[in-house]
């Protein structure tokens, strides 16, 4: 039996521009968006430095927070090391409870009509507004920043895992069911490596809203180290260099989090051939 | 058609698969949620498919072709009516039995090998025997050496091929084809008929093969039927019939 030549189709030319060009425009933006900063309040004095301070103060707070040695430094970095801890546990409850719940609203389309839509609803409620209610139900404690954070990582989850369920293509299921694959192996060997890109998708959104989930709980539950306490503390004794350092290092965080989902997701994608290799 | 190559060797210790295949008034009807597309139903139908026997099925849309095939492979049960295959009934998937679809509906997160190994994994064949039948498999279908590749990275007909090499690593007793080579074009869809021809000649395994392509069922099947309205409108050997013939049933 002979193979044919293989075929060269056409690779459609990726649209994007090299890496490094768009990491090279990416440094560019940041060092204009650095310029205008440093030039607004160190050149031109339009802010006192206790309103909005200079690059370099904030960078100064950032410094003694990290890596400081005196008796009220490296606060920042223990703020930090408890914030990641208190997300990445939260998260990986919500994750698994997300892959579950989406599991049985996949199988079971009653449960998906009730439940699918109450989390649909219950998404559209802002995270800090359950922060009250946690509070009056745990405590004053950090149980109470954890409901809020699998709260909020778990619906996404849920509903992607659900919704990509229903989207698996009918041929991969038959395809499934003939070569002997039924009930739950049909569902692990099939349906959810088959429902995986989507899924992934789910699970950066579900980052980002445990992540702002956090940082809100933080804000209202003082004591524990956290990066939220930073913020809170920078408010009460007016240290705007340490609110902005805070704000800074919880979008640098989420977004070296979602970067790195993202990166997974786009292998995953590639490997399934729903993407052109750049 | 073109000329066919010859046949590969069939192992010593390989007695001949196919098992003989009997409907017996069997019967199906849709809900009533029927509309101007939904299909017709099929039935009452009764035939005999012998052991290793190559049948062809052609009919016009609705004719009741999908019907059939999923009743075979027992993802739809007879509402009336036996399907026996060998000594015993079809009632649901049955593992003596596969079916290769229009769409290759290859897994992308597995590669070649791992594609064709799955249902060797569903039925826990032992390591060693399901690496010897997947490279057995992929002998077959004249992949030698692509069993690492990912699944993306293979041409159409080459998917077609991983789908046929997957369904026979199970060595069926049946193998169910709905229209297999419909999506590839017409070179490829001639190559991989041959091929299909030479492997069914090695294995003798029983095929029913449905098709709307008439020249395709005749040129490959030993025995053609024409469905019409779920019913057997033609059921004759392939060299007796001409395209004509069968167009001329079907209208």
């Amino acid at each position: 039996m002979s193979v044919p030549a293989p075929r060269t189709d056409p690779v459609p030319v990726s649209p994007r521009a090299p890496r490094w060009r768009v990491l090279s425009w990416q440094l560019l933006g940041l060092l204009l968006l650095l310029g205008v900063w440093h030039l607004v309040t160190a050149v031109l004095k339009l802010y006192p430095p206790y309103v909005f301070p200079s690059p370099a103060q904030v960078w100064t707070e950032i410094s003694y927070g990290l890596w400081g040695t005196g008796p009220q430094d490296g606060k920042l970095l223990s703020a930090i090391v408890g914030s990641l801890r208190r997300v990445l546990t939260g998260y990986a409850i919500a994750v698994a409870l997300g892959v579950l719940v989406g599991l049985l609203m996949g199988a079971w389309r009653p449960l998906r009509a009730t439940l699918g839509a109450y989390l649909t609803g219950i998404q559209s409620v802002p995270s800090i507004a359950f922060v009250p209610f946690a509070i009056l139900f745990f405590g004053l404690n950090e149980r109470a920043v954890l409901f809020v954070v699998i709260l909020e990582g778990f619906i996404p989850v849920a509903l992607a895992v659900s919704g990509a369920l229903l989207n698996v293509p009918p041929a991969l299921r038959v395809a499934g069911r003939t070569l002997g694959a039924r009930g739950l192996s049909l569902t692990t060997g099939v349906l959810l490596p088959a429902a995986l890109p989507n899924v992934l998708t789910g699970l950066r959104t579900a980052w980002s809203f445990a992540w702002r989930a956090l940082v809100g709980g933080e804000l209202l539950i003082s004591g524990v180290a956290s990066i939220g306490e930073q913020l809170e503390v920078g408010r009460a004794t007016a240290n705007v260099a340490l609110v902005l350092a805070s704000i800074l290092i919880i979008g640098l965080i989420g977004g070296v989090f979602d970067a790195g989902l993202r990166a997974l997701e786009g292998r995953v994608r590639r490997d399934y051939g729903l993407e052109v290799t750049p | 058609m073109t000329a066919l190559s010859p046949a590969p060797p069939v192992p010593a210790d390989e007695p001949p698969q196919g098992l003989p295949l009997v409907l017996d008034g069997v019967t199906y009807r849709y809900g009533r949620t029927r509309s101007a597309t939904a299909p017709a139903g099929l039935g009452p139908l009764s035939l005999a498919v012998g052991a290793g026997e190559f049948l062809c099925v052609v009919g016009p849309s609705g004719s009741g072709k999908s019907t059939l095939l999923s009743l075979l492979a027992g993802f739809l049960r007879p509402q009336m009516g036996t399907i026996l295959l060998g000594d015993t009934p079809v009632t649901g998937p049955d593992p003596r039995l596969t079916l290769v679809q229009q769409e290759a509906a290859l897994f992308p997160w597995r590669t070649v090998a791992g594609n064709i190994s799955f249902g060797l994994e569903q039925r826990r064949t032992p390591r060693a025997e399901r690496e010897e039948r997947v490279a057995d498999a992929l002998r077959l279908v004249g992949l030698e050496g692509y069993g690492g590749r990912r699944v993306h990275e293979l041409s159409g007909g080459q998917r077609q091929r991983v789908s046929l090499a997957r369904a026979l690593a199970l060595r069926p007793r049946l193998l169910l084809l709905d229209e297999p080579f419909s999506a590839l074009d017409d070179r490829t869809r001639t190559v991989l008929a041959g091929e299909l021809l030479s492997i069914w000649a090695a294995r003798r395994v029983t095929v029913v093969f449905v098709t709307h392509h008439l020249e395709e069922a005749l040129a490959l099947g030993q025995r053609v039927i024409a469905l019409r309205g779920g019913e057997v409108a033609l059921d004759a050997p392939a060299r007796e019939l001409n395209v004509a013939r069968l167009r001329e049933t079907l209208e």
